[in-house]
């Protein structure tokens, strides 16, 4: 499930150092449980960094948020999420995201190229994104639960969790 | 003396199976499979290597049971399979059956060397399930089936031809009628309402208030027999401050309270508790159960590992050192020697062939027709039970995900989760069964929703007695009654745990019980 990021680009003044909290939550997921779309989101994203559209080679990001903010609408199952079969959050509190590129795809699409990771399991991630006229950040990728061990292979929950992300960024200087 | 009433070591898990036995079908095919030739390899029940991996640990892993060794085990005698007759309810028993009873030669119904198809060894199988193993009243008695008083009382249910289908008549010696207990069948037969027979079902035979009855009542059974018996059942002396040890030592009007407390379809079975009763389980689908007993003490990794279920349960568990405490040893110390015991289940064994014939007999049993078709209203329902993410461990096509959950106050030793398949969070049911029991692992099994439309009551411990009653959300008030199993005190409580769905409107909450009712 649930997995995502962060971003903190989002937060970002282009250009210049941010550090910023959302105050929506940051993140959204969606899996597929037995057909049906679960959504579910996650909240209390800490990012630092700097991006630059004009010096992207500069640009890095890392941002965090914290595995105890994970909704779904079923508070059993977000409160079973934070389990050692999930996230074992006990263990490892955060999911975390390392920016290691930064490209610009034109047109106001970028494309970030992210260390995730979750459950002390580390895989790269290439995070499309745009940014409108508006400031407004959006977002998205998927990833395979499995390949960060959250769950197990299951007859009815989907291996694949679509993150996206939509933000206002905050008013440049 | 004889010997005291003993509402327990049937159960027979191992007996697990089956559904209306005249509504079970058999594709055509298949039918035609198990008319083949059929030379069975039988395992070896008491594998010391299978059975060592047959149980997970208690919650308490120190007491964990240690069973009887090989030896002791094989040197049992096997019990021979006598034929059996019906017992009919007084008043309804055909003119001149029990003169009839007393002209019958004993005769032996179980001979492996006549089995030659599947279908014969599922047939023998049900033989064995309905086959007492108990003759000497162990839980009612001869004059308890013939005495109209006692039904009343106990409101034993009936079939529609006046047979009271938990116990036995055996014919072990001519002339000399038994009233037989303790067949598998005891525990695993329903009587519907209009006396619709479901064999394998959630039983529903109100044995426990049938010992009640007998405490007060049979003069035979003083209260230090009492007390014992009510011990070597339940006493479970390394849990710390043991309820079901100070039970054991109450007056026996006291344990009598308790006994009569457990509604039908629970079931107080060795080395469970009539404080935390289990309900009784439906053994109909039980071959895709990959863990048995509600918690999951057992595992079933094949057709061996039933055969190990059904022979503890039948009733070597007696016998086991639970943290050197052995329930039906001498001076719960040590062993009798083999064959020795006065103990119903623990003076024999069953065959590796009768084992093997009535596993597969469980693995038989089919599900009655259900009589709930699919509507708009299920539709919906469906669609809820997917939306509140039912599905997670009420998966299908099972309607389970074989996982177990940990009980509220259990820590999940980091080697189970290799080990064993634990969906780690509890659903805050009553925690006394698995935490106080000799049976206790410290999790509850995920149940399988399938025909849960002719089961009831509900929950592990048979709180609630029908679907309704788990959605209603007013079993969350302090002041609520239960419908199932309330206790001997009977005084009003909530009945927490498993609340989902609990916060639907109330049409949606009929819709996910009309859905439920259609598996």
């Amino acid at each position: 499930m649930p997995l995502l990021l962060l971003w903190s680009w989002l937060l970002t003044q282009l250009g210049g150092q941010f550090t910023q909290q959302p105050a929506e939550p940051a993140v959204r997921f969606e899996i597929v449980n037995a057909g049906f779309t679960v959504q579910g989101t996650l909240g209390g994203l800490q990012a630092m960094g700097q991006f630059d559209p004009a010096q992207l080679a500069q640009a890095h990001i890392r941002a965090t948020v914290p595995v105890s903010t994970i909704q779904t609408g079923i508070s059993l199952r977000d409160k079973h999420l934070q389990k050692p079969d999930y996230f074992d959050a006990a263990q490892f509190p955060v999911l975390s995201m390392q920016s290691t590129a930064f490209r610009s795809l034109g047109g106001g699409q970028y494309e970030g190229t992210f260390t995730l990771t979750i459950k002390g399991i580390s895989h790269e991630v290439r995070v499309p994104f745009t940014v409108s006229a508006a400031r407004e950040l959006q977002g998205s990728f998927h990833l395979n639960r499995l390949d960060y061990g959250i769950g197990k292979s299951s007859l009815v929950l989907a291996n694949d969790v679509a993150v996206s992300l939509r933000t206002k960024l905050a008013e440049g200087p | 003396m004889k010997q005291p009433t003993l509402w327990a070591a049937y159960g027979l898990p191992a007996a697990l199976l089956v559904g209306l036995a005249a509504a079970t079908t058999k594709s055509s095919g298949e039918g035609a499979r198990l008319a083949l030739p059929y030379t069975p390899t039988i395992p070896r029940t008491w594998d010391s290597t299978a059975l060592a991996a047959a149980e997970l640990p208690l919650a308490t892993p120190s007491a964990s049971p240690r069973h009887v060794p090989a030896a002791y085990y094989y040197g049992l005698p096997e019990r021979v399979a006598y034929k059996n007759y019906p017992v009919y309810a007084p008043g309804r028993e055909p003119k001149g059956y029990w003169q009839w009873l007393e002209k019958q030669e004993p005769q032996v119904v179980f001979d492996p060397a006549k089995l030659h198809t599947e279908a014969d060894w599922i047939k023998a199988g049900e033989l064995l399930f309905d086959m007492p193993i108990d003759v000497d009243g162990a839980v009612i008695t001869l004059d308890n089936v013939r005495d109209p008083a006692f039904y009343a009382a106990v409101k034993v249910p009936l079939t529609k031809d006046g047979i009271m289908p938990y116990a036995r008549y055996v014919v072990k010696e001519k002339g000399k009628v038994l009233l037989g207990n303790l067949s598998c069948g005891m525990c695993h037969t329903r009587v519907e309402q209009g006396g619709v027979v479901l064999k394998g079902a959630q039983g529903n035979f109100p044995g426990d208030p049938a010992t009640a009855w007998n405490i007060r009542h049979d003069p035979n059974f003083p209260e230090p027999a009492v007390q014992y018996v009510t011990g070597v059942l339940f006493d479970a002396p390394f849990v710390p401050n043991d309820p079901n040890s100070q039970l054991s030592r109450q007056p026996k009007e006291k344990i009598a309270q308790a006994f009569e407390s457990l509604p039908p379809g629970t079931n107080g079975r060795q080395g469970t508790s009539i404080l935390f009763p289990p309900s009784v389980p439906d053994l109909i689908g039980v071959q895709q159960r990959t863990y048995l007993d509600h918690g999951g003490l057992a595992r079933h990794r094949s057709i061996g590992d039933m055969m190990r279920y059904i022979a503890i349960n039948q009733a070597l568990d007696f016998m086991a050192s639970y943290d050197a405490y052995i329930p039906a040893g001498k001076a719960h110390k040590t062993l009798p020697p083999p064959g020795k015991s006065a103990f119903v289940g623990t003076f024999d064994r069953y065959s590796e062939a009768q084992l093997f014939a009535l596993a597969k007999y469980v693995y038989s049993l089919r599900p009655p027709t259900n009589p709930h078709q699919p509507t708009a209203q299920t539709k919906r329902g469906g669609q809820l039970f997917v939306e509140q993410g039912c599905v997670s461990c009420h998966t299908p096509p099972l309607y389970t995900n074989n996982m177990l959950t940990p009980a509220d106050g259990f820590e999940v030793p980091e080697e189970h989760r290799q080990k064993y398949d634990v969906f780690e969070i509890s659903i805050g049911t009553d925690p006394g069964y698995t935490l106080q029991t000799r049976r206790g692992t410290g999790y509850y099994k995920v149940p399988s929703l399938r025909g849960v439309w002719y089961r009831g009551p509900f929950l592990h411990d048979g709180s609630l007695a029908t679907l309704e009653d788990m959605l209603d959300p007013r079993r969350l008030d302090a002041g609520y009654v239960p419908t199932g199993f309330r206790g001997a005190s009977g005084a009003p409580h909530a009945v927490r745990g498993h609340e989902f769905g609990l916060a639907l409107p109330a049409p949606d909450r009929a819709a996910l019980v009309a859905f439920l009712k259609i598996l």
